[in-house]
């Protein structure tokens, strides 16, 4: 038992290392294409003065060293700068957005693994047939297409032509909440969130589907499947535990996708006017924020760090063969 | 490599799945390459149209409008009389005869040069005599007969006036004519006597002429207005208003004329007495008409501004018609207290959907959408060659002599290809936009840069079981260099994979490209597809004209479909394990 904690520990240093390596990979980016950042941000008819001023306050007059060291120790303290566009603190923005992001990326992606789950053992058992056809062909399309496109041609279909759902955004203005529970505790939220969602589960839907149909052709190829089937096994239990048995690369899958998630859907946030993350780095992107896009950036990063992270923790625990060598 | 290819494509000839998508691939290279040959549309081309309006104003709440589209005519000069409208450019004339519809084109004798001004009176209730002035200093009249089912023209007589006059207007019944010529002098004209006589230069740019023989009023640039005697050459220069002036009409019994111009402005005249009228609601007036039924004037202008302007009280009043929103360049009062007005300009061809002229539809900058998609086909699937040579290049080496290699090399490609796997592609694309601004340099160099990781981690499995077969253990023992069994033996077995790799990034590139490019990450002034479904989200296009969202990614999504088509067949042959996610 005590070996599995340092492996646990061992991972989460890990984590820690390479969140410090991007860190430094992204401050050296920034610095030696922008040796001095005033000049982009600021607009003409500055003073010197003014400008040492302010780059006093953003201590861009400490050597570079210096500026290193206090850029890597506010980061892992959570203070990620001032927004040059919304004049607060980074984090308190892009927590916000992380949450919107979520409330929306992480049910659908649990609602696409679940019906992959099922409609992936289906078509497996159905192989060959018209129904397992069909739906490669539909899931094909899906997976071929941007999904930014679908979210596009999903608006334009059901709010601009049938009007029966809002164009976008994540609730009417004007609105009050005071936090975050109070704005998605809302019937008007959900009337936005319908949409997107949908559109995101069945994006989301096409590649664990058929990578559940690839797993479950492999055990169903096994010969204990013929054992169970020879001995009078009924059909709908044999799929069922077919399906759990090719669980496993589903769930390594499922780790990935939400980790890659956060930073893929920007145009489809952008295509929502969904307030999310994504949309936040594309804003920051447009109006030349630098440590808003810095912090989104690092911060979809360690979305991607943990997630990968916890992937391998959960692959050696689910499987035994991996956990002991 | 290249060997390898008639094997696949006979593998391929097996494959139902496979043989679909290659010649859905191939049908899309064809449709792009063979349709630019034959569709010859520049993709910046900007269309416009020609687009002319008449309103039939019965009252403020009911009017009428009747829309023609002209092309490649520009529209130049405009006259309209009860029951006609005629307008001509360069060298030719269109009656309209308005209670019918019916029209007709005359072309003119090219001998005179070019149309430089026209007028149209009514001499009888169906036949009217229209003006037409030349380059060549001639002037032609014509007549036109509206009767029976045919518009009829003859044109009656030409005298040669040896002044080029911009601007004629018929007075007296038609027997006289008079007019401005380019160097402003105002010229008289008598048809009858064929006296042709220079009246005065009153010096200043002329734009409207109206006669009440003797007198001739003239308003023009500056704000100034001018009455010039037809028989003393005397000229009485008024300057009520700084603007200037666009048209002018008189109401010869009272001695009154009122002239409209830029910015609203109104100047009156009555009797040797001058006023102005600032109005301050309403943009450039270009046309005023006395209206003997309204016993006021009246005067139009931009978004179908009507105006009634009493030069008694020095008033005016703004009509509110909202069913004319076009500029209103002429007008005419009828008896009824109804107006004929008439709007002509050229208007962008914006947001038109699909039609013979344009099987795509427009854009909303005015392009053609057909031309556009045809080219980001092939840029698209450039990019994605690009993209998929490099990452090749890149990921197939490293993937090599990390696998074949082992040991420390291998630990540190394996650490670099962990860490590259933490980056996220869009983010990245955008913070590398950030700092060296978008450009097809950004998004190529982004996508490269993470997903070699992809390939290097495939190849460099692959290459650890083929190194570890008794064939190359064999060939190590007798002695052969590493570079040898690395381009002999190694390279050759995993050449299949790479190949299918190949195909996979393709696809993968171009659904990144256009998704970055569609955030404005990529290069403005190329055609990708991605590029124009992003110019019809930053222009708002993409809700009001479906062509312009669903055409572009319908290609997208089937050149992609169709590469993945083949990768699965190609995948049951050489590598029934590999998965085409990444």
């Amino acid at each position: 038992m005590s070996s599995f904690f340092v492996k646990i520990l061992l991972k989460i240093i890990s984590v820690v290392i390479l969140f410090y390596i991007i860190l430094t990979f992204q401050f050296f980016l920034f610095r030696l294409a922008l040796p001095d950042p005033t000049t982009i941000f600021l607009r003409e008819g500055l003073s010197p003065e003014d400008r040492e001023l302010i780059k006093k306050m953003f201590g861009l007059d400490q050597p570079l060293h210096i500026q290193y060291i206090s850029y890597i120790v506010n980061f892992f303290k959570g203070d990620m700068g001032i927004s040059f566009l919304y004049k607060v603190p980074v984090s308190t923005i892009v927590f916000d957005r992380l949450l919107n992001t979520a409330i929306i990326l992480i049910p659908a992606i649990i609602t696409a693994f679940i019906i992959a789950w099922k409609l992936g053992s289906y078509i497996a058992w159905h192989r060959g047939k018209f129904v397992e056809k069909i739906s490669v062909v539909w899931i094909m399309i899906i997976h071929s297409a941007p999904l930014f496109w679908l979210g596009m041609i999903a608006l334009l279909f059901f709010s601009v032509q049938l009007q029966i759902f809002p164009i976008g955004g994540m609730r009417t203005p004007p609105y009050q909440a005071a936090n975050f529970l109070e704005k998605i505790l809302h019937i008007d939220f959900l009337y936005h969130w319908i949409l997107p969602y949908t559109i995101l589960t069945i994006y989301f839907l096409s590649t664990p589907t058929l990578i559940m149909r690839t797993a479950m052709i492999t055990t169903l190829g096994e010969d204990f499947i013929n054992v169970l089937e020879a001995i009078g096994h009924p059909k709908k239990k044999i799929i069922r535990d077919t399906a759990r048995y090719s669980i496993l690369p589903l769930l390594t899958q499922g780790g990935i996708t939400i980790g890659l998630a956060f930073g893929g859907s920007i145009a489809f946030e952008t295509v929502f006017s969904w307030p999310g993350i994504g949309r936040e780095i594309l804003i920051a992107f447009n109006n030349l924020d630098y440590p808003l896009a810095q912090g989104i950036f690092a911060v979809l990063s360690l979305a991607v760090i943990i997630s990968n992270t916890t992937v391998d923790m959960l692959y050696s625990y689910l499987d035994p063969r991996i956990r002991r060598g | 490599m290249i060997g390898s290819i008639p094997k696949i494509l006979k593998e391929l000839k097996s494959d139902r799945m496979g043989f679909i998508g290659l010649a859905m691939l191939i049908s899309i290279v064809l449709f792009s390459v063979v349709g630019s040959l034959i569709y010859n549309v520049d993709p910046d081309t900007v269309f416009f149209d020609n687009v002319f309006r008449i309103y039939f104003i019965e009252d403020e709440s009911n009017v009428e409008s009747v829309t023609i589209e002209i092309q490649n005519l520009n529209i130049s000069f405009i006259d309209i009389e009860p029951g006609i409208l005629v307008f001509g450019s360069g060298e030719l004339i269109k009656i309209i005869d308005l209670d019918g519809y019916r029209e007709k084109t005359v072309e003119l004798s090219s001998d005179l040069g070019m149309l430089t001004s026209l007028d149209v009176i009514r001499a009888d209730t169906d036949k009217y005599l229209i003006y037409l002035s030349f380059e060549r200093g001639v002037i032609s009249v014509f007549e036109a007969l509206l009767l029976g089912a045919d518009i009829s023209v003859s044109n009656t007589r030409n005298i040669e006036v040896n002044y080029l006059l911009k601007q004629i207007k018929a007075a007296d019944n038609g027997d006289v004519l008079v007019g401005v010529d380019i160097n402003n002098r105002i010229i008289f004209i008598d048809l009858d006597t064929q006296t042709i006589k220079a009246v005065a230069n009153v010096g200043f740019e002329v734009n409207s002429i109206s006669a009440c023989l003797p007198n001739i009023y003239v308003a023009g640039a500056g704000g100034y207005l001018a009455i010039v005697n037809a028989e003393t050459s005397k000229v009485a220069m008024y300057r009520p208003i700084y603007e200037e002036l666009l048209s002018i009409d008189t109401l010869c019994d009272q001695n009154t004329a009122v002239a409209v111009g830029k910015f609203g402005s109104i100047a009156i005249y009555r009797d040797g007495k001058i006023s102005s009228i600032v109005t301050g609601i309403v943009e450039d007036l270009y046309d005023v008409k006395y209206s003997k039924d309204r016993k006021l004037f009246i005067a139009g202008g931009k978004d179908g501004a009507v105006l009634e302007i009493d030069p008694f009280k020095e008033t005016f009043y703004m009509l509110d018609i909202d069913a004319v929103d076009s500029d209103i360049k002429i007008l005419l009062p009828l008896k009824d207290r109804s107006i004929i007005a008439a709007s002509f300009g050229t208007y962008v061809r914006a947001l038109k959907p699909p039609s013979i002229d344009h099987p795509f539809g427009t854009t909303y900058y005015g392009r053609d959408l057909l031309a556009q998609v045809l080219e980001g086909i092939r840029t698209s699937l450039f990019i994605g060659l690009v993209i998929a040579l490099a990452v090749e290049a890149i990921g197939f080496l490293i993937g090599l002599v990390s696998g074949y290699f082992g040991g420390k090399v291998d630990r540190l490609t394996t650490s670099i290809i962990n860490f590259m796997y933490s980056i996220p592609l869009e983010p990245f694309a955008i913070m590398l936009a950030i700092i060296y601004r978008p450009s097809l340099t950004t998004v190529i160099v982004a996508i490269t840069l993470l997903i070699w990781r992809t390939t290097a981690r495939i190849i460099r499995s692959q290459v650890i079981q083929v190194s570890n077969t008794p064939m190359i253990e064999s060939v190590r023992a007798l002695g052969a260099s590493h570079i040898r069994i690395l381009l002999k033996h190694v390279a050759p077995a995993v050449m299949p994979l790479a190949l299918l790799d190949f195909a996979t990034v393709i696809a993968y590139a171009i659904l990144a490209e256009s998704t970055l490019s569609f955030l404005g990450v990529g290069s403005q002034e190329l055609y990708t597809l991605g590029n124009i479904l992003n110019r019809a989200r930053i222009t708002g296009a993409w809700r009001e004209a479906w062509w312009t969202t669903l055409i572009p990614g319908v290609f997208i999504t089937l050149i992609v479909l169709s590469i993945y088509m083949v990768i699965r067949s190609l995948e049951k042959i050489y590598n029934p394990r590999l998965s085409t996610q990444f």
